[in-house]
């Protein structure tokens, strides 16, 4: 019986020392660092003194610290090429992340004025960056995501301390946390001063309304607001859409001075689609016992490029397809990558952010190969290329099959493609979050557990509390997956020192 | 002079593996820079009226 467990302090889950993986694949985790460091030292590089005052200005760079550790934990256990697919997607996504954050502090006005702060136009949340293609003098830039999804995904003390300023000030403890969040960051005025304009959304809750109307009277640059309809099933929405989207547009051109350039936005729509059918190709392998894809690092690079990219960071089609290539040699082989799976489960519902590795435990300790994950049925649209107006529409489509939006507020019934997914991934389980702020979800829990019984599944319901550690912590989490595993699937955990462990004070 | 930077850019590899073996960065990172970063953060006054 292995005692992975051994290998960490208790409480700070800080290891010791790293994974034995053997000698070839220790060797090749140990380059990866290096490449990290790599990373690291080039995103320091582009503006050493804005990106130290900001470390020391913003309590939510603090969270970024743990960027090594969370990659540690989320290739626990991978060998093979799991580990050389996910490496591959990390350094990309930690390339994108640490590109967005240096602009962010090359761009802050708070550091001293400067002409880079106009070059920006800031997405608030999910607000889709395809929207700026038209622009090659300009960047997107997204607010709220950098203070809270991401940095929480390293950090899970992170966003705690901004909700807790939301709930001093009087608002709702009981709203979604990630709006929560943004809140108080907003409130706390820890949102650097940067950009020529600001996108806001008709994010899909209150919570979320909420949370833009605080950003509103803290942000110093022009708003606007992106109408994006909810019902995207509905061909009656389209014509909205597509004049919501021209309204963005003119506001960009208005508000920066920049003319909108077709070519340039073309050009970036090609890029797009090649990031979708990279994407399409992934889920193949998925699919099958030979997977070099899957855990966490896979879903987390598609909702890395769906959020920030959508066709503007080359790298992103780079890395996908080298790790396609490994993917590919690995099932040509029949190679079993992930080869203590004892069983297949599709992930769906809003997940522990603070608990990123979820996927990665489960695996090590239960032998749960998680192929499948909500999120990975985001956007996939492939846009025009050639039609001014088909590919703003296939933008609007793309953004409304998003993150939060597609399963959660885009009618019932695509919340429940969980069936079918799980199906086409041949999953023998279904996991479902009870994110115990999200009214969206909540709402349904009942129709699911009984389509479970009807459909004789395996419907595991597993609490979090989305940015909140302390609510529901992750041991409570592993504690309520493992108790199903025990009782209902008669396993035998892999790894005993894996099930019951506690890393509450740690990133 | 040229010895010594010979010398010096070969220990750089028995180096990094150490520090990447025992994990030293995060170490470094979690106990050392965690707690002075939380110590300035902590004595930042911000209005946080509406």
């Amino acid at each position: 019986m292995a005692d992975e467990r051994k290998r960490f302090y208790k409480g700070s889950g800080i290891a010791k020392h790293r994974e034995w993986r053997g000698l070839k694949d220790t060797f090749y985790d140990y380059l990866q660092w290096v490449v990290n460091l790599g990373i690291l030292a080039q995103f320091a590089a582009k503006s050493p003194v804005r990106i130290v005052k900001g470390l020391f200005e913003y309590r939510w760079f603090g969270g970024y610290i743990g960027a090594l550790h969370m990659t540690d934990k989320c290739t626990a256990g991978l060998r093979g090429p799991a580990l050389r697919t996910a490496h591959i997607q990390m350094h990309a996504i930690m390339k994108g992340t640490t590109g967005m954050l240096a602009d962010s502090m090359i761009g802050d006005r708070r550091f001293g004025d400067t002409d880079a702060a106009d070059k920006f136009v800031m997405l608030e949340q999910t607000m889709c960056p395809e929207i700026v293609a038209g622009f090659p003098n300009l960047k997107a830039l997204p607010l709220e995501v950098l203070q809270g999804l991401l940095g929480t995904y390293m950090d899970q003390n992170l966003a705690p301390f901004y909700m807790d300023i939301m709930e001093n000030v009087g608002l709702p403890a009981d709203s979604c946390r990630l709006s929560a969040n943004a809140a108080g960051v907003a409130i706390n005025d820890d949102y650097p001063e940067v950009g020529a304009c600001l996108i806001t959304n008709n994010m899909p809750c209150d919570s979320s309304t909420m949370n833009s109307q605080l950003i509103e009277r803290r942000i110093k640059i022009p708003t606007t607001v992106a109408g994006i309809p909810m019902r995207w099933e509905d061909e009656s929405t389209d014509r909205y859409a597509l004049a919501q989207m021209k309204e963005v547009i003119k506001f960009i051109e208005d508000t920066t001075g920049e003319k909108f350039d077709e070519k340039a936005f073309f050009k970036v729509m090609k890029q797009h689609n090649k990031e979708v059918r990279n994407e399409f190709e992934v889920w193949e392998y998925a699919k099958t016992p030979y997977t070099a894809f899957g855990n966490v690092i896979s879903p987390l690079f598609h909702a890395f490029y769906f959020t920030f990219s959508g066709g503007s960071m080359p790298y992103i089609d780079k890395a996908a397809k080298k790790a396609l290539k490994v993917a590919e040699k690995a099932y040509k082989n029949k190679t079993v990558s992930f080869d203590k799976a004892r069983h297949r489960m599709i992930t769906w519902g809003g997940p522990g952010c603070y608990f990123v590795d979820f996927n990665t435990w489960a695996y090590n300790c239960w032998g749960v190969l998680v192929p499948a994950q909500m999120d990975m049925f985001s956007g996939n649209v492939i846009i025009s290329e050639d039609d001014l107006d088909d590919a703003l529409l296939g933008i609007a489509h793309n953004y409304e099959r998003g993150v939060m939006r597609r399963h959660l507020t885009g009618g019932y019934q695509h919340l429940l493609e969980v069936w079918d997914e799980a199906e086409k991934f041949n999953c023998d389980m279904v996991l479902v979050y009870d994110d115990i702020t999200c009214k969206g979800a909540m709402g349904l829990a009942g129709v699911v557990n009984d389509q479970a019984k009807d459909k004789n599944k395996h419907l595991v319901w597993v609490q979090n509390d989305m940015f909140d550690h302390r609510t529901i912590s992750r041991n409570e989490m592993r504690r309520q997956f493992s108790e199903y595993m025990t009782a209902v699937m008669q396993e035998e955990p892999l790894d005993e020192s894996l099930v019951d462990f506690d890393d509450y004070e740690g990133w | 002079m040229k010895k010594k930077l010979l010398i010096g850019a070969l220990s750089v590899v028995p180096l990094s593996m150490l520090i990447y073996w025992f994990n030293l960065d995060n170490k470094l990172l979690y106990y050392g820079v965690r707690p002075i970063l939380n110590k300035v953060y902590n004595s930042y006054q911000r209005n946080v009226s509406l």
